[in-house]
């Protein structure tokens, strides 16, 4: 039997198990609250946008049913585009499949615009719309992040659209500037695609992207985006050579640790979590400080024109703006022209931007995520759009169906912008292709 | 102190032993041991590199486009010339401004344009074209946007880069369908190259330099190979080299990197596989039933690029002429003696079929064009009755008698369809 003693002591070795055991417990639930906790302020603000654009009307070719924003798409990223022989850079379809001439299978993905970009359409039908939306990504998100629906639901108020289905594509990459849709609108024709109304969605990239990506560098402001950094010869340019590889090294690095936290046993303990998050954003800076290096590698001068394209050289912002200002106009009234000329109804709208002073309401969040003084885009944007809008309004005169969207958010404090460069919420979209499509159906109303 | 010393003498010791259990050599040795670049094997390309025979660069909206010999950064306000954009030397103005005493024409297509262009006395034609009311006093400036090899849709998208970028043109000539019938079969669909990309767009793209997940790995290997150098540089000037837990740890992180940069030029030439066969080459699929859908399929590219600079040329105000090009090896187009055939007539060659095919399409699609409005002329058979030697090679350029003829034929042309 034992002792008093010796049960006083194996009690109190019970009640120290115990009682490791509940502060072992104790702190694990405090850390675990205090990792949920910052993880919810760290993902706050993220890019990530789960966009639902479930269709209601029907009537529109649906290209995905759910699809994310994926944020790196946004950056100056030269590493998922490849180089094209007409339209400077395009995506690589993802699954390669083999098409027969004429073929109703055939996509515009195969093309090069990457997948949910909508079929490849040869032929008029006549109870069809056949429809390319083209700009930059804004365009490109507009129809596959957005509520193209709500537009289409709406310029099917006109006679000569009623009863017809709109099937819509987007020949269009993230990052494209006049004249590249100018070039993508006649390539598709020269091959034989077939389109029956011309939506162009564009104006923020040609006037903030020019200055700060290509002419500081050397480039020719109208040559694609990241072309320097397809061309340059990397055995020339060591620096950039090591910049490429370090963002490839940290993009790798990422890679593995998405790897690892999908199968890691440890992935339902928001401790774990928060430590993969930090890893995260630490390497995501990384990768994005190594973009904006990559950005400001000056055209390697042994590398010559192959990067650089021709040379052009102005006195001032002004003439830099007014020069680049003018290609986007001249780009307008060509499609416009070629569009005329074939029966194509061709609408050009001057997209909206949170840099234009007034153009929106906008909360401390909004404000936080969305606008950033340090962004280089910012001051081509500010002194850009005064223009994009003056010449919009000669554009309308000289008989393109212009309609300036700059001021569409003006009446709207919610968030409807998604990031510090032009992308927008589908709540922001929806805004967008109501307004823009109340815009057409006054004009054409007034102006068949 | 005699323990802080006896603990650092048995981790040297330690170090020691696995530095010699890692190297199988003496630790000072292994110091000066050279780092080997691999680098130097995987990038070696360049401009040159993708420089083809022809002396083209890959051009990011036309395909592909000369250098300039002397590089000149115009002032927007200067004048400006087509070699600054990529057409070669003496191919005339960069138009920005339309002058009244002057006529702008822009001779488009591949390279019998190029030469019809450079090599002919152009006076013939240009005395045609100020018989036409609207350049009847001006001067006329032919400017040359060609290169060789060019086919359609280059012409066109040619046409629009320079237009969207500030070109204001007077007229544009454009003399093609050779290339556009007799390069795509042999040169481009039995590669599995889309047959309406550029000439040679398969040999610019077999680089490592322009191949994006190629530029990455090499990229990586640099990266890695510099912190190699860095910490090895360190390693040598350091007071730590004496120090065999330094070396240790650096010869841990040696080989470490070491390891990725074998593991990444292993996939750099997995990589190299999959590029060179990959869509940057080979762009979009379009497959075929039968060589009569394949050139069908040409003839319309063509035809609709045609159409297309006609539609921009007439909303622009400008003149528009299309000029089907003559070739020999369309049959009876070219009495030839046995001199001219030896040098300009090859039996077996791969252009002979497929303009045997083409050009009776293009013929046909001419006259459709004509229907459409467009000023066409099919210079087909212009040779037909001549006996001097008017072709220099055996794929379609002229000789310079050639050329003249060619050149009084389109003024000929011309002229008589703007009188009737």
């Amino acid at each position: 039997m034992p002792s008093l003693t010796q049960h006083s002591t194996e009690l109190s070795k019970a009640k120290r198990i115990v009682f490791g055991l509940v502060t072992v417990g104790i702190v694990f639930g405090v850390t675990e609250a205090f990792s949920a906790t910052a993880l919810t302020v760290l993902r706050r603000g993220s890019n990530v946008v789960v966009a639902d654009i479930i269709s209601g009307s029907g009537s529109i070719y649906r290209l995905h049913p759910l699809l994310v924003v994926d944020p790196t798409q946004n950056s100056p990223d030269s590493f998922n585009q490849i180089v094209h022989p007409y339209l400077g850079a395009v995506l690589e379809p993802i699954e390669k499949k083999t098409v027969q001439f004429g073929s109703a299978d055939d996509t515009m993905e195969n093309y090069g615009f990457g997948p949910y970009s909508g079929p490849f359409i040869h032929e008029y039908q006549p109870d069809t719309i056949s429809v390319a939306v083209v700009g930059g990504s804004v365009a490109k998100q507009f129809v596959t992040h957005g509520h193209p629906d709500i537009l289409f639901k709406k310029l099917a108020e006109l006679p000569k659209y009623q009863g017809k289905k709109f099937i819509v594509s987007v020949p269009t990459n993230y990052g494209y500037k006049q004249p590249q849709q100018l070039l993508a609108i006649n390539y598709l024709l020269s091959i034989g695609a077939h389109f029956d109304m011309i939506i162009n969605l564009d104006g923020f990239n040609e006037v903030a992207m020019p200055f700060p990506e290509n002419y500081v560098q050397n480039i020719s402001p109208y040559y694609p985006r990241s072309w320097n950094l397809r061309m340059q010869n990397l055995d020339l340019a060591p620096e950039m050579r090591r910049i490429i590889g370090r963002v490839g090294f940290y993009r790798k690095e990422q890679d593995m640790l998405h790897e690892k936290q999908k199968h890691s046993p440890l992935r339902r303990f928001f401790t774990a979590q928060l430590l993969w998050e930090m890893s995260d954003q630490r390497l995501k800076k990384k990768i994005d400080s190594g973009q904006q290096e990559l950005l400001s590698q000056k055209a390697n001068e042994r590398s010559g024109y192959i990067v650089t394209g021709p040379g052009r050289t102005y006195t001032g912002d002004t003439d830099f703006l007014d020069d680049v200002v003018s290609v986007w106009k001249q780009s307008s009234v060509m499609l416009n022209q070629i569009a005329t000329a074939r029966g194509i109804d061709y609408f050009h709208a001057l997209q909206p931007n949170q840099y234009v002073e007034g153009s929106k309401p906008m909360g401390p969040e909004e404000l936080a995520a969305t606008v950033n003084p340090q962004s280089h885009f910012r001051q081509g944007a500010i002194s850009g759009y005064p223009l994009l809008r003056s010449v919009g309004q000669e554009l309308r005169n000289e008989g393109v169906h212009f309609y300036d969207m700059t001021m569409v958010f003006a009446d709207q404090p919610q968030r409807l912008y998604i990031d510090d460069c032009c992308h927008m919420l589908p709540e922001g979209s929806a805004i967008l292709a109501e307004r823009l499509g109340e815009a057409i159906v006054a004009d054409l109303s007034q102006n068949p | 102190m005699v323990p802080v010393l006896l603990i650092v003498v048995s981790v040297e010791m330690f170090s020691l032993f696995a530095l010699q259990f890692l190297n199988g050599m003496s630790p000072a040795m292994r110091l000066n041991a050279n780092v080997v670049s691999s680098y130097g094997q995987a990038g070696e390309t360049g401009d040159q590199a993708l420089a083809s025979t022809d002396d083209q660069v890959p051009h990011p909206y036309i395909g592909a486009a000369h250098p300039p010999t002397t590089v000149r950064k115009p002032e927007i306000r200067d004048p400006d010339f087509l070699e600054n954009y990529g057409f070669g030397p003496n191919t005339g103005p960069f138009p920005r401004e339309k002058k009244d005493n002057e006529a702008v024409v822009a001779i488009f297509g591949g390279s019998v344009a190029k030469q019809f262009a450079l090599t002919a006395p152009m006076d013939t034609l240009a005395a045609a074209l100020k018989q036409l009311p609207e350049y009847a006093d001006k001067d006329i400036v032919f400017t040359v946007p060609s290169n060789y090899g060019f086919k359609q849709p280059q012409q066109l998208l040619t046409l629009n880069y320079l237009m969207s970028i500030g070109a204001k043109f007077d007229a544009i000539i454009v003399i093609d369908g050779f290339n556009d019938v007799a390069m795509p079969f042999e040169e481009d669909y039995t590669l599995n190259v889309f047959p309406f990309y550029p000439r040679f767009w398969n040999v610019r793209m077999q680089s490592l330099n322009t191949a994006p997940e190629m530029r990455h790995i090499i990229g990586r290997i640099g990266l890695m190979q510099e912190r190699q150098k860095n910490a090895a540089r360190i390693m040598q000037y350091s007071p730590l080299r004496i120090s065999m837990t330094a070396q240790l740890v650096w010869q841990l992180y040696d080989k470490d990197l070491e390891a990725k940069i074998l593991e990444d030029e292993k996939l750099l030439f997995e990589q190299q596989a999959d590029e060179q066969s990959g869509y940057i080459v080979t762009g979009p699929s379009r497959v075929y039933d039968n060589s009569d859908q394949f050139f069908g399929d040409l003839v319309s590219n063509w035809k609709e690029s045609s159409l297309l600079m006609h539609q921009i040329a007439k909303a622009n105000g400008m003149r528009y002429f299309h000029i089907l090009q003559p070739n020999q090896y369309v049959p009876n187009s070219k009495q030839m003696g046995p001199a001219e055939k030896a040098v300009a007539f090859r039996e077996n060659h791969y252009y002979r079929d497929d303009v045997e095919m083409g050009y009776p399409l293009l013929r046909q699609a001419g006259k459709e064009l004509r229907e459409q409005g467009v000023q066409f002329y099919d210079m087909t058979l212009i040779f037909e009755h001549v006996n001097e030697q008017t072709y220099i090679d055996d794929c379609c350029h002229l000789t310079v008698y050639g050329y003249n003829l060619f050149n009084d034929a389109i003024a000929e042309a011309i002229t008589s369809d703007s009188n009737r």
